[in-house]
């Protein structure tokens, strides 16, 4: 390996998080992280096909109105929950955290969405780990059926294990859940990359406030009922792109 | 004020809440205390007893607002139907209601209501009810009450806890209204707090929760632009409705899901509704409406579809009003 020569941090940098833990749990939100979340619309796919979301502004509020009462109470928490546990390294908290947000889930194919993309990252996630590690407890739990493995527990988990803080984890998981409506939107609507990133630019105030705001000791609530019903609907259109 | 039906000594509440419900004399932050009128602290227990194919109540006792008349057979099937009435005509701030229902095994029980529950202006604290059932093995429990509507500055929290024992069957509906809306108000209360919870005896379980402030959170439903063909509508009700029972064929969901799904497609009026598999062997559906009339009609529909195909039974007149 080449000798690399040791660079001088610049003058003000921020050492608040390691640029490792930053780059690892990145790679977990990053699109080219194989989690599965590019064949999953979260019920847009419906909304599009049956004209409640036509034009950019109806994806804005459709969003925006999904992240403040659905993702930001209900898996921003169930992230919470997961990363405390994490934390403590307290796997009856972990599985309690997962039990919970799998009760809160009452749509299938929602909740397989997520069983799906947390199972994934469980399989991509625990390779360097020490066999004793929370995470691969955790693993273990959701391998033997002890515990279902959604998505944000586990990034909740997995973050916490790179070194990420609360926060940062909520704000990781709101941006994968814009940068996923974004991208799905593409196939949907007429909506293109440069509109995409100011639709992305509106949702991050938003996405900071949650992320500053969520706390593991609130219980999960969950309130976007026409997302729901759009969920619901989902399975019965007659053509889909997504599978959600 | 209260009462009994089938003589039994009377209890005294226990000292300690084991509902760990909020201190009354405590007002809800988003609930501003102004006048102290008279609140109500109610109290429902009741027990049923499956006796040669009728389900019959073997306790009962309750307390101001509630009021429980003898129950009704509608049909021939021992169906006991139990109106829970408040004579007061709705809740006021501070009033704190819980329901506790035994059914024991084989039991059938429809609870439903006389009309809406409303819960008027909260100037003194929240209201509170709690709704707390037992459904034993093979019994069956029908939730049925009418729509809750929170009045302006309204502060309602409730929570409604189902344990079904193994063969137990539940079919249960939760319905909110915005507000009064004839009267063009929507959104208009202060808090609206709503937690179901329903668990089988393998610990298993279902959940709904949502906490709605409106004064906090601007609107309860920025994305209500509902209809197809740029129609703007707004949805005023807001239902759930879920059927759960551990032992059902998987074919019967599927045959029920599918009734629903067509039932929800196929309804002429505005109302938009979904159903699906919940994690636990059973279904949910959500629906919004934009009047109540739509609604009503829509869940009767999947009452009648649900009673049918899971108990092979047809629809009771409720005589409600």
């Amino acid at each position: 390996m080449a000798n690399i020569p040791t660079l001088t941090p610049a003058p003000g940098f921020d050492q608040g998080m390691d640029i490792r833990s930053f780059l690892s749990g990145f790679r977990y939100l990053d699109t080219f992280f194989p989690s599965g979340g590019f064949a999953y619309s979260s019920g847009l796919e419906t909304a599009v096909q049956e004209g409640r979301v036509q034009t950019s502004e109806d994806l804005n509020r459709y969003v925006a109105d999904y992240l403040w009462w659905g993702l930001g109470r209900c898996e921003a928490v169930a992230l919470a929950q997961g990363h405390r546990a994490a934390c403590r390294r307290d796997l009856p908290d972990l599985l309690r955290a997962d039990h919970g947000l799998e009760a809160m889930k009452l749509c299938r194919e929602t909740r397989a969405a997520s069983r799906q993309m947390g199972r994934s990252l469980l399989h991509n996630a625990v390779g360097s780990e020490t066999p004793h590690s929370i995470l691969h407890a955790f693993r273990e739990a959701v391998y033997s059926g002890r515990a279902p493995g959604h998505w944000a527990v586990v990034l909740g988990v997995t973050l916490q294990t790179a070194g990420w803080n609360q926060p940062c984890a909520v704000a990781g998981l709101l941006y994968q859940a814009g940068t996923g409506f974004v991208s799905a939107s593409y196939k949907l609507l007429s909506i293109g990359q440069r509109e995409g990133q100011r639709l992305l630019e509106a949702w991050l105030t938003l996405m900071v406030e949650l992320s500053q705001s969520v706390d593991a000791e609130t219980p999960m609530t969950s309130w976007a009922p026409i997302q729901d019903i759009d969920a619901m609907r989902h399975a019965r259109l007659p053509i889909r792109l997504f599978r959600s | 004020m209260g009462g009994t039906l089938h003589s039994h000594t009377p209890e005294r509440p226990p000292a300690r809440d084991p509902l760990n419900r909020p201190p009354r004399d405590v007002p809800h932050p988003s609930c501003a205390g102004r006048l102290s009128p008279p609140t109500h602290t109610g109290e429902l227990v009741l027990t049923y007893e499956n006796r040669g194919g009728k389900t019959v109540p073997t306790y009962a006792r309750w307390s101001h607002p509630w009021y429980v008349f003898p129950p009704l057979y509608l049909d021939h099937t021992g169906c006991a139907m139990t109106f829970l009435g408040n004579p007061s005509g709705g809740f006021v701030g501070g009033d704190t209601c819980s329901l506790r229902a035994t059914l024991g095994r084989n039991t059938h029980v429809l609870f439903t209501t006389p009309s809406a529950t409303r819960v008027y202006r909260t100037d003194t604290g929240p209201v509170w009810q709690s709704i707390d059932v037992t459904v034993g093995p093979h019994a069956i429990l029908e939730w049925i009450p009418e729509l809750t509507i929170p009045f302006a500055g309204s502060c309602f929290e409730q929570h409604i806890t189902v344990r079904l024992e193994p063969g137990a069957s539940l079919f249960l509906q939760d319905v909110m209204a915005a507000g009064r809306i004839a009267r063009g108000e929507r959104w208009a209360f202060s808090r609206f707090s709503n937690r179901i919870t329903i668990t089988l005896s393998d610990t298993r379980s279902l959940e709904e929760r949502y906490v709605l402030a409106p004064a906090q959170d601007t609107n309860c439903l920025t994305f209500d632009q509902g209809l197809p063909l740029a129609l703007t509508r707004v949805w005023n009700y807001v239902g759930s409705l879920f059927i759960v029972n551990e032992t059902i064929p998987v074919s019967t969901w599927q045959h029920t899901m599918e009734g629903f799904a067509s039932a929800l497609d196929q309804h002429s009026g505005p109302i938009l509704g979904g159903v699906s598999e919940t994690p636990v062997p059973g279904l949910a559906v959500k629906v919004v409406a934009q009047a109540a009339p739509d609604l009503n009609a829509i869940l009767e529909h999947l009452w009648s579809i649900a009673r049918k195909n899971i108990w092979n039974m047809t629809m009771p007149h409720l005589r409600r009003y």
